[in-house]
């Protein structure tokens, strides 16, 4: 049997002691790990995006303001680019680009920009699509996406079906008719103020959590489009829903803040049907610039 | 009068103070003799088309969801050249404008949704979706003179890409994979002139430009099924069935009287499954005028229907044709 001299103990001694002094130092650190799980460059190619930030770190008009995760874990990022018109980039459940949908805004509104000479600027004509603000995908793949259009402050709904097609126009009393999105009926209150969520429940109902001046409203539709209740709280369900994000978000924002970063407003945040919360970042580089969205799995500590 | 009018000269130099001072009705007469002249007929043969057809899709240019861009530019490499029906009559349009996108319309031409597809950039050859909805296209190889056919699934997911042995895969298919772009390549097919899936779902790849001819049968998942020196006998039967009513829509379309209404595309062997043929043809704004036409100005393009007329001999080789 080989023996241990005593300075061999003592080395190995402490480097017992110093492993065990500095793991609980080591654990405390690994609150969360941060994966990257989609990455899109910049480009007009499939999987690739229009817009970024510009110059001075502004987002542009159309960038993507939100994106969505389905039960299949299946991510869908939607944007509006210029002359593209509404894009919806859809990744498979690794990261992979899977499809791009170009999808109508407005059937029989063309839309489009004209060349202001005086002023050296596009303007968009009215009814070209500008945002997509917010997004829910139903589980057969229809979606409905929250829009705002050239030359109109207010908001609408559209709905497609699970191939692309669009289906109507979604406003607080129901499904719209063309009338209601003329430029005549701006000032009438037939579209929505600002949609910050849209949701869809378990039944397949559509939610629409709308904040406006006199204080936020939710409204619930069928799948036909009809007004079934309008309240000023979210249903039980997605409550429940909203409470579980608020506290993920917590987590990370205390684990970022931590680590002296800055953490992802909210609304670039989803909590994952699987309970895993994914955030979406925009990064400038020296030459374009790339999204990534970043999954965040928390330790048990 | 004076006199040195009347001189050489001087009658020059009248001639051309009268026209400085009245030019309108000389330029008025070169107006109206140009219109005049570009409404005669092009050639002795030019004739109405012969067969009766409707427009079923009309896509116009542009960038946006349900717009072609390539438009504008006439007989250009990357142009849309070809189309599909399915089985139940979906329009499927694709072109090259970063990356493949396919316009899909409904049968009755009213846009649904432009698919933007991963995988090659190059110019779609031929295009052909099956029952299920799968689509395959064929583009050409990266690097080569010759083609792949790319699978993909009918949400628009790349599925394979297929070659003569079969599914290819790692650097046959890299951009940068470097080789002489001009040489043939084994892996790749050589040039696919027909494209169908038939009755049990097979892929038939037709290389008719090759010497000897060869078919490809492949099954759905991408296993190469067989070989052969002519086509499948039921693919032939049909083919003959047809050959007639193509030959003569051919034959016309291509002719010099029928171009000055476009440049004619798409014309597949087999009818739409109505029965019917389709091609696809430009919008124009004014007359086509064959190689003149640079510089007009391109509308779209507009998927039409032939309808050949009942009964035989009513029609130049139109005979009926029962399925």
């Amino acid at each position: 049997m080989p023996r241990i001299s005593n300075m061999k103990l003592r080395v190995i001694l402490h480097l017992v002691v110093a492993a065990c002094v500095a793991m609980p130092v080591a654990r405390a650190r690994l609150l969360y790990m941060d994966e990257i799980v989609v990455t899109c460059s910049k480009g007009t190619g499939p999987g690739e995006l229009y817009y970024f930030l510009d110059m001075e770190g502004h987002p542009a008009p159309g960038y993507p303001r939100c994106f969505v995760i389905d039960a299949e874990a299946r991510f869908y990022i939607p944007e509006v680019a210029t002359y593209t018109g509404i894009r919806l980039h859809k990744f498979k459940p690794n990261g992979k680009f899977k499809v791009m949908w170009g999808l109508l805004a407005s059937p029989g509104v063309r839309g489009g920009y004209r060349w202001d000479k005086e002023a050296e600027v596009h303007v968009p004509l009215f009814g070209t699509p500008l945002a997509v603000h917010a997004l829910a995908v139903v589980s057969e793949g229809e979606c409905y996406l929250a829009l705002t259009r050239a030359g109109d402050p207010r908001t609408l709904v559209n709905k497609y079906s699970a191939e692309g097609r669009f289906l109507y126009h979604l406003g607080p009393k129901g499904v719209l008719t063309p009338q209601e999105l003329t430029k005549e009926s701006i000032q009438r209150a037939t579209l929505f103020a600002d949609i910050v969520r849209l949701a869809v429940t378990a039944s397949g109902h559509l939610v629409v959590a709308e904040s406006n001046t006199d204080g936020d409203m939710v409204y619930t539709f069928d799948s036909e489009g009809k007004l079934l209740e309008k309240r000023d709280a979210l249903p039980p369900e997605l409550a429940e829903q909203a409470h579980a994000h608020n506290a993920a978000y917590d987590k990370l924002a205390a684990a970022f803040q931590a680590e002296e970063k800055e953490p992802p407003p909210k609304s670039h945040t989803v909590l994952a049907p699987d309970g895993q919360l994914y955030y979406m970042v925009m990064v400038n580089l020296k030459y374009g610039a790339k999204l990534e969205i970043h999954r965040l799995t928390f330790s048990q500590q | 009068m004076n006199a040195s009018l009347f001189a050489k000269g001087g009658r020059k130099t009248v001639t051309r103070g009268a026209l400085a001072r009245h030019p309108m009705p000389l330029l008025a007469c070169c107006v109206v003799t140009f219109f005049a002249l570009s409404n005669l007929p092009a050639t002795a043969e030019d004739a109405p088309f012969p067969f009766q057809e409707e427009v079923v899709a009309s896509i116009p240019k542009g960038s946006r969801p349900g717009q072609l861009f390539y438009a504008p530019v006439l007989p250009s490499p990357i142009r849309p050249g070809c189309f599909a029906l399915d089985d139940k009559g979906y329009i499927y349009v694709p072109e090259v404008h970063d990356g493949i996108r396919i316009e899909k319309l409904d049968p009755k031409g009213e846009f649904i949704v432009t698919l933007a597809l991963e995988g090659p950039r190059n110019w779609v050859r031929r295009i052909v979706v099956a029952a299920t909805g799968a689509m395959y296209l064929v583009t050409h190889a990266p690097n080569s003179g010759g083609e792949v056919v790319n699978k993909y699934s009918a949400e628009g997911e790349l599925l394979f890409q297929l070659g003569p042995k079969g599914i290819l895969k790692g650097e046959e298919l890299s951009q940068g994979y470097f080789r002489n772009p001009n040489a043939y390549h084994e892996e790749y097919f050589r040039s696919v002139t027909e494209i169908l899936v038939n009755a049990q779902g097979h892929l038939v790849v037709w290389e008719g430009n090759k010497t000897p001819q060869k078919c490809y049968t492949f099954h759905p998942k991408g296993l190469l099924l067989g070989t052969s020196e002519a086509l499948p006998s039921e693919i032939a039967d049909r083919l003959e069935k047809h050959r007639a009513r193509h030959d003569a829509l051919n034959k016309w379309l291509w002719s010099p009287s029928s171009m000055r209404e476009g440049d004619k595309m798409g014309i597949s062997d087999f009818p739409g499954p109505d029965g019917h043929y389709y091609y696809m043809g430009y919008k124009l704004a004014g007359r086509y005028m064959g190689h003149k036409n640079q510089g007009k100005e391109v509308l779209g393009f507009e998927i039409r229907r032939v309808i050949f007329p009942e009964g035989s001999g009513s029609g130049p080789g139109a005979g009926p044709v029962e399925e």
